[in-house]
């Protein structure tokens, strides 16, 4: 071996280091590395990451040759920028938490902040790696010295965060590619290829930009707590799977970056415990959260897009998702013959919003009420959701094609009802199908017994206990099939019906528990 | 904080790593990529991927979730009876189509993607294969997107776009009217007849495909005369057929499972104006009466026996069809008496009886048609022969289509032909159907 064909030896990459020409050159690179890194912190807040290699060294002033003899590419310049953020941000925290006086103090105010840097290969080729930064503030203003120990309120704490973070799309979404298929000519079957998805090399992850404030609090000697939040979420670029106009003869769907999607609302929390005493103790907590959600901005010349047996569609202004059909603008019994037909019912030209498909509205209250100085423990938990439709489709189903509805086949039938089967059957309209979903359910009810130690010990246990539970077991609602709660897409993120849907099932559990 | 520093710029060094490097060019091993097929056997493989597409679009498959095109447009003909219950196949059997209908979705994308199958695995023979002209393999796509452009001027609305891609961009084709369809099928024809793989055949074959496909377009433009000479040299003999397997589900014949599973019904003198079908006791229209409803409880159901299992062959084209294209021109020719004959000769290949020269002009397009009906049955002619009697010999929707009272509630709506789905409409150049008429 050579010495000309070795690694240089580190004592002569130190020697060489401290050679007066070398350093000079490397506090000149170490500047202009900085500068090139300031531009593009500069082009970032200006336009996200969407700005060429020409436009960077343009803003930092320096030759095209000198940002690639210093950086290996794009992806290496954002990391030097993540990197010098986490760097200015780490600073900045260090020379605040300085100003405080004792380590006790310094924990009433809570700073966090992050960067996520995210590459994928499910990216489409055209599209480079993105970052994500997020910042959050906790307060606890109880600590503070000017705020009374003896009031109403025993603890208080203001929070918000402001992040951004992103979706990635699924593994082969980006890709255009073809599928095996069988065929057969000439007697022999064999394997072709046929059209598999079209892709997107232009697919990048959706962003959603979060803003959220909140508090969190104890009141009556802390018998109370409460939690309170407010969220609103814009999401760009979301990722929409749309349907590719059938002519090209290619997959059936595409995934694009489509418009802006809005989501907003409150979340409110508050536990209680109301009895509070040897024998007997009530705690009480009740959840809900009131939101909305709106597709601001579709993308131009996009058409809406529909789903869910042609009843569902994402339209700008509208909630994601929604129910569409051509409405049922009036009925009457014109001829007195006690029946609606088909000409006594009238129906709008154009497919109108019905409502959401997704409830907007979530409630839930939990009671646990022990008894017998522990003994015996009551749990209850009702839920209520609402603000939503469902198509009740296995009633439309029962109208037509079956014709055994009893709208349709019973003289006796309400005359609205008529109405709908009526347009349904005429003039294809699902609008009388969808109905309000809202429920409140008794979910759980449930009784506990904690066995005395001494029966425990019989079985060499140490703890013993029974329940007795039983799930789904009332609903109160205005819809008028099997089970509001029902969804026949199941996992499906939008699409939603009634059709062959098992409700939610009611069922009763006994349970031992035995601790060793 | 320094430590916080440190982990920071290890996970900065973390990420650098796994950047630089090529960790994330990871291959997907269950999907084919298009370089991938961008030799010789990719070629072909795009050919057999073509004809499984054909095949599928024109006859459907062993998963019953979507109808070919013969289930379907011989629903909306005076063929089949719905004896199942989705509403978007009963739209169609009733002839009240909405945009919004599934089902038609199905067949409007599966057409589209056989013809653009067949078109791009042409284009890829011709420029991947070394001896491109060895064999009829071109001709026999460039007849296959023939025959889809004739489904979709027979079946579907005039209006129909056709878009295709070039490389990565889209380009969207304009709304066709129904005679440019049949245009451009007969160019698609030509453009087969004229390929050297196919003027070379020993034992033709494409060369008829391509022959009764043009013959078929024509008497489809009104071209009568021009239709029976491109026919005039296919043997009655001559079939081309979609070919099927008892397994997998993509290979089997649909037509066979929407019949045996009580799906479809044969018809009889459906709204009043319907063929015979049953009643006229045909051994081209053969079937069982089950002495039940199908799978709607409503429909008595009457099974097709026409294609006897799941590896029952489909004609695409055949000599049959080409006698009774020579028969419609001695028709126009007012040549009674030789219509006959070509329709009797085709009537003792089932030792059926003879027929007596028609007393009229008129009598004779009835008994044409009839005869195409009943040889053609469940081949995807009947629509588009039902299309014709209204916009080439002057009948009225009401005298060819079933109408009255439905079966199963209601009445029968007025469409002649299938609209084309709201999806299309993220086409920019679409705006639904040009006209609905025949």
């Amino acid at each position: 071996m050579t010495s000309a064909a070795a690694s240089p030896l580190p004592w002569a990459e130190r020697a060489a280091d401290r050679s007066p020409a070398v350093q000079r050159s490397r506090a000149r690179q170490i500047e202009q590395a900085q500068v090139i890194v300031e531009a593009a912190r500069r082009l970032i807040e200006e336009r996200g990451e969407r700005f060429t290699t020409q436009e960077l060294v343009k803003e930092a002033g320096v030759a095209l040759q000198t940002f690639y003899r210093l950086f290996a590419g794009k992806d290496q310049l954002l990391l030097a920028v993540f990197a010098d953020m986490i760097a200015e941000y780490c600073a900045q925290v260090e020379a605040v938490a300085r100003e405080l006086p004792d380590p006790v103090d310094r924990l009433r105010l809570y700073v966090t902040g992050a960067l996520r840097f995210d590459d994928n290969s499910a990216f489409g080729e055209d599209f480079n790696a993105t970052v994500y930064p997020k910042a959050s503030v906790s307060w606890l203003l109880s600590e503070e010295p000017f705020f009374g120990q003896e009031g109403f309120i025993n603890t208080l704490r203001l929070r918000g965060a402001l992040g951004a973070s992103g979706q990635q799309p699924g593994t082969t979404d980006a890709l255009r590619y073809f599928t095996p298929v069988s065929g057969k000519r000439g007697g022999e079957a064999t394997t072709g290829i046929t059209f598999g998805s079209l892709g997107n090399t232009d697919l990048k992850p959706e962003r959603s930009v979060e803003f959220e404030v909140g508090l969190d609090a104890s009141v009556l000697k802390e018998r109370v707590s409460l939690e309170l939040t407010y969220f609103n979420k814009r999401t760009t670029d979301a990722l929409v799977q749309r349907n590719v106009a059938p002519s090209i003869g290619a997959s059936e769907f595409q995934f694009f970056n489509l418009g802006e999607v809005k989501n907003y609302g409150f979340e409110v929390a508050i536990n209680t415990r109301i009895i509070d005493s040897r024998s007997l103790a009530w705690d009480l907590a009740v959840a809900g959260s009131v939101y909305d959600n709106e597709l601001v901005e579709l993308g131009e010349g996009v058409e809406p897009i529909i789903f869910g047996f042609g009843l569902q569609r994402h339209e700008e202004g509208y909630p994601l998702g929604g129910y569409w059909a051509r409405p049922i603008t009036g009925f009457s019994d014109a001829n007195g013959n006690g029946i609606i037909e088909s000409d006594e019912v009238t129906v709008g030209p154009d497919a109108v919003f019905r409502g959401r498909a997704l409830p907007n509205k979530e409630a839930s209250l939990n009671s646990a009420l022990t008894l017998f100085d522990g003994r015996v423990r009551v749990g209850t938990q009702f839920d209520y959701r609402g603000g939503n439709y469902i198509d009740n489709a296995i009633e439309s189903f029962r109208c037509t094609p079956v014709l055994n509805c009893r709208a349709a086949v019973d003289k006796t039938a309400p005359l609205e009802d008529q109405a709908k089967a009526q347009a349904l059957l005429f003039e294809a309209t699902e609008w009388g199908y969808y109905e309000s979903a809202w429920f409140i359910k008794l979910r759980e009810l449930s009784f506990t017994f904690f066995a005395p130690d001494d029966w425990a010990r019989r079985f060499r246990a140490s703890r013993l206990s029974l329940t007795l539970a039983a799930r789904n077991l009332w609903t109160i609602t205005d819809y008028t099939g099997v089970d509001p709660e029902v969804n026949a897409f199941a996992q499906d993120n939008f699409a939603t019906s009634d059709f062959e849907s098992q409700p939610q099932v009611q069922y009763w559990t006994a349970r031992l528990n035995i601790g060793f | 904080m320094r430590q916080m520093k440190t982990v920071s710029m290890l996970l900065v060094a973390a990420l650098a790593l796994s950047t630089g490097c090529d960790l994330l060019n990871t291959d997907q091993p269950n999907i084919v990529e298009p370089e991938d097929v961008e030799t010789e056997a990719g070629a072909l493989a795009r050919r057999v991927g073509a004809i499984s597409d054909f095949s599928f679009a024109q006859d459907g498959d062993g998963t019953l979730f979507e109808d070919g095109h013969i289930l379907l447009s011989g629903l909306m003909s005076d063929e089949f009876m719905l004896s199942t219950t989705p509403p978007t196949e009963q739209e169609v059997d009733q002839r009240r189509v909405f945009e919004n209908n599934s089902t038609v979705y199905d067949l409007f994308h599966n057409l589209h993607r056989a013809r653009a199958a067949a078109e791009a695995a042409a284009a890829a023979l011709r420029e991947l294969r070394a001896e491109p002209d060895a064999d009829n393999f071109i001709g026999e796509m460039l007849s296959l997107a023939g025959f889809t452009y004739l489904y979709f001027g027979e079946s579907f609305c005039s209006g129909v776009p056709f878009s295709h891609l070039e490389g990565d961009e889209v380009v969207y084709g304009a709304p066709q009217t129904t005679d440019e369809m049949f245009q451009t099928a007969v160019a698609r024809f030509d453009a087969a007849l004229v390929e050297p793989g196919v003027q070379a055949e020993e034992e033709p074959e494409i060369t008829y495909l391509a022959a009764v496909g043009k013959g078929r377009a024509l008497l489809d433009r009104g071209l009568f005369a021009e239709a029976a000479a491109a026919v005039v040299d296919v043997p009655t003999e001559f079939q081309y057929l979609t070919e099927h397997s008892d397994s997998p589900l993509r290979l089997q014949n649909a037509i066979y499972s929407y019949s045996v599973g009580w799906l479809w019904s044969v018809s009889d003198q459906e709204g009043g104006v319907g063929l015979p079908y049953r009643t006229a006791e045909d051994p081209r229209v053969p079937f069982f009466d089950e002495e039940s409803a199908g799978l709607d409880n409503t429909t008595p159901q009457f099974t097709l026996l026409k294609y006897p299992d799941f590896s029952a062959s489909v004609v695409v084209a055949d000599g049959i069809e080409a006698r009774l294209i020579e028969a419609e021109g001695a028709l126009q020719a007012s040549d009674l008496g030789g219509m006959t004959a070509i329709l009797n000769d085709l009537r003792t290949l089932q030792d059926l009886d003879p027929l007596g020269v028609p007393g009229s002009q008129d009598e004779g397009v009835d008994l044409l048609f009839s005869e195409r009906a009943f040889w053609m049955f469940a081949t995807g002619h009947r629509l588009g022969d039902m299309r014709r009697l209204i916009r080439q010999y002057g009948r009225t929707a009401e005298q060819v289509f079933p109408g009255g009272v439905y079966l199963k509630g209601g009445s029968y709506g007025a469409d002649v032909n299938i609209p084309m789905p709201q999806e299309e409409r993220n086409n920019p150049n679409f705006t639904g159907c040009i006209d609905r008429n025949a």
